[in-house]
């Protein structure tokens, strides 16, 4: 089992070699610096955990969402001490640091959480929610919000809630613009059919306005209630508000320009969503804080070429 | 010899696998056709261990099935993002050390030092079928096998599954196209509503066509109303 662990580990650390490869330069520098930020500013004392957390949770979303449970059952590795095993392997120096600087609750949130989500080796799946909503009000162009709203809408019921049960708490507000805002740019990660493109007869120009125009619209739509309430109830607290509201709004357009950029029909990106959550928290990090607008640039430029393909105008 | 006695699978309140038993014969290969939905797929990944019944048997040689006797290739084959086809192959050369990647690839013909997101769908489809004979179980299972192949690579398959079958091994194919299995099954199995309707060996195959329209015939006034 060992030697199983530590081959495959090999050849996925082979993999994630040539997929920073073929970032090329720029994003691969980019993206290092991230993430030397990111591992630098969770170093101090006290932030420990934290960055156990982080680590933990990226784990967990790749194991929860792997496709590979007929191939490792054919080797018969599909089981909870490969896991263990593997996912140890990779988060070792980790687990090593934490015991060397003596921050026991950092080795504890990792080492028991690797453990704990390697004992869920079947494929998870989610049962078919029996209430299916309709929302008639949205535009039918609007087809991401109609979907996602569909399998979304109680999330978004347990956000207002919540808002209404912590109404005192300044921070929940921002937080649930933030939790909006991934969840509304999460709506664009699946690429429709071209003939819904070209259903509406527009232009590549107008349509890549229409759509972010609807992306705005509809995200403030179901942002205003915090935003208002939070205006009213936190008067104090409106810089901040209106800095996560700006970025949050540059984000929703972000979603639509790089759907578009590289638009091929039929196609999921939900690894996009890894960009949209850095860029959802550069309002956070002041060496972000330009990032939303210029991506934005870049990618609404993009966006408009693509569409160009498609609908030949 | 396998054994599948009365076996139960519903997802929520769907049955979609209905006290089925069949009981194909070993060194052999199985075809198994049926309507999109009828339990193809489900029942394959009963026997591979991905789902487990909710009532019923699998005996392999006289013991309950465990995962680690059969390997199953999928409909669309699982690769890691950027792993090479090499590196593909030896990670099943860790259970079977002595598969040889060279001497297979001469059959197979594939650019094993190439990232597997460059191959194209029959190129990938060949490198599953390569990686399910690595894994050198005596039960095999290929869901769709023909689905995205080129006719040389069916040829190709057409000629491997039967030469593997006379070395022992059991093998269970699924179509929902019957004429793709005539030249590569000893026997064919209809599924319907998640129970083996009825099973044809060789020499019963040309009934075949005749049993499956007595259920999905269009009617002749139908196709003759048609604009």
């Amino acid at each position: 089992m060992l030697q199983a662990a530590g081959f495959i580990t090999v050849i996925h650390l082979r993999r994630t070699w040539r997929i920073v490869t073929a970032l090329g330069l720029f994003r691969a520098v980019f993206l290092l610096v991230l993430i030397i930020f990111g591992f630098t500013s969770t170093l101090r004392p006290g932030m420990l955990p934290l960055q156990a957390a982080l680590i933990l949770s990226l784990i967990v979303q790749s194991h929860l969402t792997r496709k590979d449970h007929n191939f490792l059952m054919s080797l018969s590795l599909n089981k909870p001490v490969f896991f263990i095993t593997i996912y140890s392997l990779m988060a070792g120096p980790f687990i090593l640091l934490y015991l060397l600087l003596r921050d026991f609750n950092a080795f504890l949130i990792l080492a028991a959480g690797l453990c704990l989500f390697s004992l869920f080796n079947k494929p998870v799946k989610f049962r078919k929610r029996k209430i299916h909503l309709s929302f008639p009000l949205i535009p039918a162009d609007a087809w991401e919000w109609r979907a996602g709203l569909k399998n979304s809408w109680l999330i978004l019921l347990l956000s207002w809630l919540m808002l209404l049960i912590f109404y005192r708490q300044d921070f929940i507000f921002p937080g649930c613009i933030l939790l909006f805002s991934l969840l509304a740019a999460g709506f664009q990660m699946n690429h429709e059919s071209v003939s819904m493109v070209r259903a509406l007869g527009l232009n590549s120009r107008q349509f890549l306005i229409r759509k972010v125009n609807l992306q705005l619209l509809l995200f403030l739509a179901i942002s205003a209630p915090a935003i208002i309430s939070s205006m009213i109830l936190h008067p104090e607290g409106n810089i901040a508000l209106l800095m996560v509201t700006l970025n949050s709004l540059l984000v929703q357009a972000f979603a639509v320009a790089i759907k578009y950029s590289g638009y091929r029909q039929g196609q999921h990106t939900q690894y996009q969503m890894s960009i949209i959550v850095i860029l959802n928290i550069a309002f956070a990090i002041p060496v972000l804080l330009p990032l939303p607008l210029i991506m934005l640039a870049i990618y609404l430029r993009r966006a408009g070429l693509q569409l160009k393909t498609v609908l030949y105008a | 010899m396998l054994k599948l006695e009365d076996l139960c699978f519903s997802y929520g309140k769907a049955l979609v696998i209905d006290h089925l038993n069949w009981t194909p014969d070993p060194g052999k290969v199985h075809g198994l056709v049926g309507m999109n939905g009828s339990g193809k797929t489900t029942l394959f990944n009963l026997l591979s261990g991905m789902l487990v019944p909710q009532s019923g048997s699998v005996i392999f040689n006289d013991q309950p099935l465990k995962p680690d006797k059969c390997a199953m290739m999928e409909t669309t084959p699982f690769f890691y993002p950027m792993i090479s086809g090499k590196e593909y192959l030896e990670i099943f050369r860790l259970k079977n050390p002595g598969f040889d990647i060279a001497t297979w690839n001469g059959l197979f013909h594939l650019p094993l030092s190439e990232v597997v997101d460059n191959y194209s769908t029959g190129m990938q489809k060949r490198l599953a079928l390569l990686g399910l004979i690595a894994t050198g179980r005596l039960l095999l299972i290929l869901d769709e096998p023909f689905n995205g192949l080129d006719f040389e690579a069916v040829r190709m398959v057409q000629q491997i599954i039967p030469a593997l079958a006379a070395k022992g091994k059991t093998i269970l194919l699924s179509s929902h196209i019957p004429e793709s299995l005539t030249s590569v099954c000893h026997t064919i199995s209809f599924i319907r509503d998640g129970k083996i309707d009825f099973t044809l060996q060789k020499d019963e195959f040309v009934k075949l066509p005749e049993l499956i329209d007595a259920e999905s015939k269009i009617p002749a006034d139908i196709l003759q109303n048609m604009n």
